[in-house]
């Protein structure tokens, strides 16, 4: 209006420096009311736009908003969560309880259903802040969640291949480090074929950069074109190098392999004045080892006076090369190996090599048989990483074997898995935990809660510590235990049908 | 009735006594369940050996537990609620036990002896009165020739300095009109003072508040020409109140009244509790304000969302919107709510109750058929003829309201003036949400 826009002008600058008068006024306001100048110009500024102010409200019409489109958001296929699952998601948000959120959209999904419309935005605006909850959110926030994301650029993370390029081509350092994250984990194909798309114009910072994110997923498929950078930078080249050795069939594991096939053979004797057969592990002090080995970064000297310079070299080796190596080499199963290397002190000293390896090269059967067979007191600093790379019932189990001995690393190992813990194990941990209390307080029961079945909630008494002092603090994290515990109870219980 | 999680979780002194009640909404922590017409009671084993007797007036929604627990509602009333609202099933209808109607008798007798004993007090001598009438009228007229002179300082200098003030600008004069004995005076100045200087086009607001203050100095020398309406309206402005107990004896609207939203504003001790409501019969609004100190109760508990069978009676003034619960019947569960059909009609509406009451600020509206829409960064809500008004600046929850709608048509609930809304809540597939 744009009478109302010369008051406002009036009333910013002040009736001192520019009064109203009543010629201001137009004419259909003046033939209904009289109005006059008088001598003083801030009475006359506010009787007469007090004039057009009600002029103003009395008049007041719509904004015409014809020429502005809107889009509709596609029926839904899938059916919305139940009232209840909405409820207790509602919790979830509302006090930030991000465990139990991945949870709740597991239920939500593995039931076929979405969320209800009125939460997808809050759910939108985790995944910007984390993408692992990305894909999670958008299975369960249907089509209306995608009809936002269109809508809302921010929330718009599904970039197309086009985008992709040119965010590698055009982004910031960040932007492409997540892109090829992403890209390496989802399709890890797709994201080394970008990558060698500027290679050869990228700086050593960068190519150290993602060598490192070329680990995720790393494979044989990989291998060719590792082997056939020729680098300039020797911090680079060591990191190809280092990607080399961590793929089984490279030419350079390879090399490693020779030298231990002929460092290490089976030795078969006589023992007890010839009546029985003796097999032992015969290592050769002897040892040729190529240059290209040490170039490759293996030590030649032990800084270790009880080590000797073979045994060091010998056990980066072992460690460096896939344990199924030894069962083709020796013919023998994974026990047989192990027992055979435990037989003598000075073979025994490269069990933790062997330990290193399955852990290495993600070599579940043999980190499982070292599990096994293997002296406790040998492998000790490699047991957590080994039932780490363990996958789901067999992980429970070598962690409720190995909690005596290993409480906190395997706690720790146990807090970061996405599966719930068996019954028995929650309750080693958790008699463990509470008579721990100063060391585990609230910051642990609530990434612990959703792993803990909720049978647990029924037997929470009875983890209470038996000294008076420690009874006060176990109670107030029992609540908050069972306060959580009953959250994962209502988002089970509220996708049961 | 049904209640939301929502509307149940507004009610907690705290959030502690949210996440407390919360775990209190599980079967298993109540040994007892049940439910009568009025009222649901269940017994919750605490850390005592007896376990705690909770029960919850369902129709003026309140709460009574055996607990030690000093917060209000305590957590046990709030689980107890909000396991009735997730599952009615659970709990067993049976004859209200001793203790149960114990309460809900003395409830009611305690509103009849309040009633009682504030007639008592109304027994007051006029003529001492009167005289008390007119010193105040005169304190008024001169602290308002001050204020007329203040706001012709701002005319003559200008807005344009007005952002660089610092309060006691504003907090002098305003503590020269309660001086003065005209307190609502004072709450017009701070809300001048409360103008947001960063928002594009705040001069506007600023000078509506100007103009608005002015017309009440203007009119109440005139006083004896207006209607009786527009007289207690400009009483009320310059801050006279209204005996809250005489206007519960006048007749009252009784109706269905459907909760459209609560706002509470907690000020240092004091909280200001904003109920909006709508008769579903009258098809009028109702604005019910209540003031309460830290550890007191509001004297109703208004659920948003939810029906009330109750009869409100209207302050007096022009058009007035804020009301009194004079009492309340039951809370039904049907809701029949219809709208005005678009923008265009809410503007006739809005110019109409200017005719009336031209001090009118914020007008609230249930308005069907809109769009949620969003051009340049700017949100709109546009009506089936392409007409429309701008979301207000502060709210935070277009991306809610734009999720709820899909891009299509809805009826919304929301408060505002002119071109400017802001959604208090919205119906999709029949269902009230909340916004706020």
């Amino acid at each position: 209006m744009k009478l109302w826009e010369d008051i406002i002008n009036k009333a910013t600058l002040g009736s001192g420096k520019l009064p109203l008068k009543s010629s201001d006024i137009p004419e259909i306001i003046t033939q209904k009311y009289e109005v006059f100048d008088s001598q003083d110009p801030e009475e006359d500024f506010l009787r007469f736009s007090s004039l057009i102010y009600q002029y103003r409200r009395a008049g007041s019409l719509p904004l015409n908003f014809q020429h502005i489109a809107h889009a509709e958001a596609e029926l839904e296929i899938k059916s919305y969560c139940s009232p209840k699952a909405s409820g207790v998601l509602n919790t979830i948000l509302e006090e930030d309880l991000m465990p139990f959120l991945k949870l709740w959209i597991k239920q939500c999904a593995s039931k076929e259903l979405i969320v209800t419309p009125e939460l997808i935005p809050a759910l939108l605006d985790i995944a910007l802040r984390k993408k692992e909850f990305r894909k999670l959110i958008r299975d369960i926030s249907g089509k209306r969640g995608e009809w936002l994301c269109k809508l809302n650029l921010r929330w718009n993370f599904n970039s197309s291949s086009t985008d992709q390029h040119a965010v590698w081509e055009t982004g910031n350092s960040e932007e492409r480090k997540e892109l090829l994250r992403d890209l390496r984990t989802n399709n890890p194909g797709e994201a080394l074929e970008l990558l060698k798309t500027t290679w050869a114009t990228e700086g050593a910072n960068e190519k150290l950069t993602y060598l490192e994110i070329l680990r995720i997923n790393l494979s044989q498929s990989d291998l060719s074109w590792l082997e056939s950078l020729k680098e300039k930078g020797q911090k680079v080249n060591a990191a190809v190098l280092d990607l080399m050795k961590s793929i089984p069939t490279s030419s350079i594991v390879a090399e490693y392999s020779n030298v231990l096939k002929n460092a290490i053979n089976i030795k078969k004797g006589k023992a007890l004045l010839g009546m029985v057969n003796k097999t032992n592990l015969d290592v050769s002090d002897n040892l040729t080892i190529p240059d290209i080995v040490f170039k490759s970064g293996v030590e030649k000297l032990s800084s270790d006076k009880n080590v000797s310079d073979n045994q060091y070299i010998l056990a980066q080796l072992i460690s460096a090369v896939p344990p199924s190596f030894w069962n083709d080499h020796l013919q023998l199963s994974a026990e047989a190996i192990i027992e055979l290397f435990q037989k003598e002190k000075k073979t025994a000293f490269y069990i933790p090599a062997l330990a290193i390896a399955s852990i290495k090269f993600k070599d579940i059967n043999w980190s499982k048989s070292i599990l096994d067979h293997a002296d406790p007191t040998i492998i000790d600093s490699s047991v957590a990483p080994m039932i780490n790379s363990l996958s789901g019932k067999d992980r429970d189990g070598y962690a409720r074997k190995f909690l005596k001995e290993k409480p906190r690393e395997i706690i720790q190992v146990m807090i970061d898995q996405e599966e719930e813990w068996s019954l028995d194990l929650a309750k080693l941990i958790i008699h463990y935990t509470s008579n721990e209390i100063y060391n585990y307080n609230r910051s642990f029961y609530r990434p612990a809660a959703p792993l803990i079945p909720v049978a647990i909630l029924e037997i929470l008494e009875s983890f209470t510590p038996t000294e008076e002092q420690k009874k006060v603090y176990w109670k107030n994290q029992s609540d908050e235990l069972a306060r959580l515990l009953t959250i994962k109870q209502q988002t089970l219980q509220s996708f049961t049908a | 009735m049904n209640f939301s999680e929502e509307q149940i979780l507004s009610m907690a002194p705290d959030e502690s006594s949210k996440k407390s009640g919360k775990e209190l909404a599980n079967e298993s922590k109540w040994v007892k369940r049940e439910v009568s017409e009025r009222a649901l009671w269940g017994e919750c084993q605490g850390s005592g050996k007896l376990p705690y007797q909770t029960q919850v007036d369902l129709i003026n929604v309140a709460f009574k537990c055996s607990c030690p627990s000093r917060k209000f509602p305590c957590k046990h009333g709030l689980g107890l609620l909000l396991l009735y609202a997730r599952d009615k099933k659970i709990f067993s209808s049976a004859t209200e036990p001793d203790w149960v109607t114990g309460w809900l008798d003395k409830r009611g007798e305690r509103d009849e002896k309040k009633l009682e004993k504030k007639e008592k007090e109304k027994k007051i001598d006029p003529a001492s009165q009167a005289k008390r009438q007119e010193n105040r009228l005169k304190r008024v007229e001169d602290g308002m020739m001050d204020l007329r002179l203040w706001i012709k300082d701002i005319v003559r200098n200008g807005l344009l300095n007005i952002p660089g003030k610092d309060s006691s600008y504003f907090e002098t004069i305003a503590k020269r009109m309660v001086d003065a004995q005209a307190p609502g005076l004072a709450t017009m100045i701070r809300s001048l003072q409360g103008t947001n200087f960063y928002q594009e086009g705040w001069q506007t607001n600023f000078l509506d508040q100007l103009l608005r203050i002015y017309l009440v100095l203007e009119g109440f020398p005139r006083m004896s020409n207006l209607s009786g309406a527009l007289q207690e309206e400009l009483m009320t402005l310059v801050g006279f109140t209204q005996s809250q107990e005489e206007i519960k004896a006048e007749a009252g609207v009784r109706d269905d009244w459907f909760v459209l939203a609560k706002r509470v504003d907690k000020e240092e001790n004091l909280t200001k509790e904003r109920n909006w409501l709508y008769g579903q019969k009258s098809k009028r609004y109702g604005l019910i304000l209540q003031f309460y100190v830290k550890g007191q109760l509001p004297e109703v508990n208004l659920l948003p969302g939810s029906c009330v069978d109750a009869e409100l009676v209207y302050f007096k003034g022009a058009n007035p919107l804020r009301a009194l619960v004079k009492e309340q019947f039951s809370v039904t569960s049907e809701t029949s709510i219809e709208g005005l059909k678009n923008w265009k009609e809410i503007s006739e509406y809005a110019s109409r109750v200017h005719a009336v009451n031209p001090w009118m600020n914020h007008l609230p509206a249930i308005v069907e058929n809109v769009v949620p829409v969003i051009t340049n960064n700017q949100w709109l809500l546009k009506d089936e003829h392409g007409n429309g008004v701008i979301i207000d600046h502060g709210f935070q929850n277009s991306w809610k309201l734009m999720s709820l709608s899909g891009g299509k048509p809805l009826r919304i609930f929301a408060v505002g003036r002119e071109n400017n809304f802001e959604p208090l809540g919205a119906w999709i597939d029949n269902q009230y949400k909340l916004l706020v």
